[in-house]
């Protein structure tokens, strides 16, 4: 399978076929960054395509230097935090997070996000990173300018506080 | 979660091997501890859970409108190959991204800017001001070579011709007419207001001439005449018509140190006689514990010059040495024709004294102004004879220093009055000091205080609304 760098490098050469095959291998992961990231499912897709707007539109300056994925993810990641700042820091909460009642009838993802929103802003960017689009260590202190160290010791936190919240009083040690 | 002192793998490590991210040799000891370590398998199942509960929060398959990017991708202009100028442009765009995220490298590169700009306009304008001076100081010098290179001999010459041509005719009987005591030459010039009558006629040191020589004299009218027009002056024309020869004052300075300082002044006394010249100004200074000095102004006739120059540089070291030469052509002939001038008004005044007959008031009036005429007479020759002086001998600044060595005291100063005078000085620096620190207090405080109470509000609200603002931002936002 080609890599996703030489894929890029073709297509700065002019092949619209290499820009095809990165489009269907990052659609999903991509759609999906930006559906965990956004309440708005229709936002979410605009930025989708605003992303794969700038790689279309950059690709000339694009140089392989931290990986395609990096790259893709950096834009990202941008435009979620120009969303973000465009419409405020008021972040609508989920009405089912302040009823611990409805916790045990909730579906898995719910409580999932739930838990998510009770971490702090980084430790969760670096978890849903490392979880859900798979970036390294390195690759994930490039995106946020964070030693690997501290990138490691953050995860490290931001899992064993969801362990306690996903899985209370059964592992503890 | 307490954990035994046999665990070599912190949790953090167990993470990072489950998630790929240990180095390789440190992963295999760890897999083989998970083998025996029931406690660390504990931590491991507990972080696959945690990973597995989050991946069921799946964000969906995108929708099918999103492939439209691929239509768009079919109508965008096709990407450049890559080629020397694109990455030239790529590295260009990289460098201008670079700035737009830090504005601040803008003020330091404008900054760098500004200092080289004024640099380099400083360093040229000094390069340019500098040649300019060397020129013109190097100029008057050039042309005195030039003279006494196309007049051997030129000082020497103009004595010979200002001989020929003297200043003073000889005496004739004092011509009076009851009113005051005037004298008048030969020419029917007046001379003896103001004058010592003895010696009216010999005031430049020059040889009288005998009443034999009013063809001479004849040939000084013609050349003051001459003088006139601008083109020749006394004393140079007799030898070169048509030529024009520049008087030039020749100045020279001499710096020497000297081993042997006992013997400078006599030394300095005898070169200077033995050239004919004389000394303006001479001082020793002779502090203790420091090197003797020497200061002379000499007056050196100018064929003379570069002999006692040899000479005077075999007292010592040179350290150093100039000449320079300042043309006085100008003023010289500018005094000989105001000169003229006013004998011809001086002369003219005494017609009107002698034929006019007046009232006492008019025959007053009259005298007076030929008192004040023959004062400005009587100043222009002596401006004039100091012109020539200065041309006829250069001057010569001299300054011999002595090579001094300390000389080494067995018995210091005394220890108690230096203390003393530490102490005193230590005093007085105190309160220097703290004079200087409340002057200084004074000086700036009330401005400080006026800037402080204006700027504090301000100050105070921006910095509350940052520390808002960064509260806010750490408070958990979370995704929706």
């Amino acid at each position: 399978m080609t890599s996703d760098d030489h894929l890029i490098l073709d297509f700065q050469k002019g092949s619209r076929e290499a820009f095809v095959e990165l489009f269907e291998r990052y659609r999903d992961p991509l759609y999906g960054f930006f559906r965990r990231r956004l309440a708005n499912p229709a936002r979410a897709e605009e930025l989708a395509q605003e992303c794969f707007l700038a790689v279309l539109r950059n690709v000339a300056r694009y140089e392989p230097r931290a990986g395609f994925r990096s790259y893709l993810y950096g834009i990202a990641i941008n435009l979620v935090s120009a969303d973000r700042r465009k419409a405020g820091r008021e972040v609508p909460k989920d009405d089912a997070a302040a009823d611990p009642q409805a916790h045990e009838n909730r579906d898995a993802s719910l409580w999932v996000r739930d838990a998510l929103g009770r971490l702090e802003e980084k430790d969760r960017e670096i978890l849903m990173l490392r979880e859900y689009e798979q970036l390294s260590y390195a690759e994930i202190g490039g995106l946020l300018r964070l030693p690997v160290n501290t990138v490691r010791s953050r995860l490290f936190r931001a899992r064993m506080a969801l362990k306690e919240q996903l899985l209370p009083a059964r592992d503890v040690a | 979660m307490n954990r035994s002192v046999q665990h070599a793998f912190e949790h953090e490590e167990i993470m990072a091997y489950l998630d790929g991210e240990l180095e390789p040799g440190r992963a295999s000891s760890l897999a083989a501890h998970l083998d025996h370590c029931a406690e660390c398998r504990l931590m491991a199942a507990g972080l696959r859970r945690v990973s597995d509960q989050l991946a069921a929060w799946e964000g969906g398959p995108a929708p099918s409108s999103l492939s439209t990017i691929l239509e768009k991708a079919g109508r965008e202009q096709t990407p450049r190959k890559s080629s020397a100028l694109g990455r030239k442009l790529r590295r260009f765009e990289t460098g201008r991204d670079w700035l737009r995220a830090r504005p601040w490298a803008w003020g330091v590169a404008g900054a760098v800017a500004t200092a080289l700009l004024f640099v380099t306009t400083v360093s040229v304008l000094q390069y340019s001001r500098d040649r300019g001076i060397a020129s013109s100081k190097t100029a008057p010098y050039k042309q005195w070579l030039q003279t006494d290179s196309a007049i051997p001999g030129n000082a020497l010459t103009r004595k010979k011709a200002e001989s020929a041509v003297p200043h003073a005719p000889a005496p004739t009987p004092p011509i009076t007419d009851g009113r005051s005591p005037l004298k008048t030459d030969s020419n029917g010039l007046l001379h003896g207001l103001g004058d010592h009558a003895g010696d009216a006629f010999a005031n430049d040191g020059q040889p009288p001439v005998d009443a034999g020589s009013m063809g001479k004299l004849r040939a000084s009218e013609q050349a003051e005449d001459a003088a006139v027009n601008g083109r020749q002056f006394l004393g140079l024309t007799m030898l070169e018509p048509g030529a024009e020869a520049p008087m030039v004052a020749r100045t020279a300075a001499l710096s020497v140190v000297a081993k042997d300082f006992a013997p400078v002044e006599a030394a300095v006394k005898e070169i200077t006689a033995r050239h004919h010249g004389y000394i303006g100004e001479l001082s020793t200074s002779a502090p203790k514990d420091a090197a003797r000095n020497l200061s002379a102004t000499l007056r050196i006739p100018v064929p003379q010059l570069d002999g006692a120059i040899a000479e005077l540089k075999q007292l010592g070291r040179v350290e150093q040495e100039s000449q320079s030469g300042e043309e006085v052509s100008k003023q010289y002939i500018d005094l000989a024709v105001r000169l003229k001038n006013a004998r011809v008004t001086e002369q003219r005044l005494v017609d009107v004294l002698q034929t006019k007959t007046g009232k006492v008031k008019d025959i007053l009036d009259v005298e007076k102004e030929i008192a004040r005429v023959r004062g400005e007479i009587e100043q222009m020759e002596a401006d004039q004879r100091d012109l020539k002086t200065r041309v006829d001998y250069a001057t010569l600044q001299l300054t011999v220093s002595e090579d001094f060595r300390a000389s080494l005291e067995v018995a210091p100063p005394s220890t108690a009055t230096r203390l003393h005078n530490a102490v005193v000085q230590g005093y007085h620096d105190v309160i220097e000091s703290l004079i200087g620190f409340a002057v200084w207090l004074l000086a700036v405080g009330p401005a400080l205080l006026i800037w402080g109470s204006l700027l504090f509000f301000p100050a105070r609200w921006a910095w509350k609304r940052w520390r808002r603002t960064a509260a806010a931002k750490a408070s958990p936002a979370g995704a929706a």
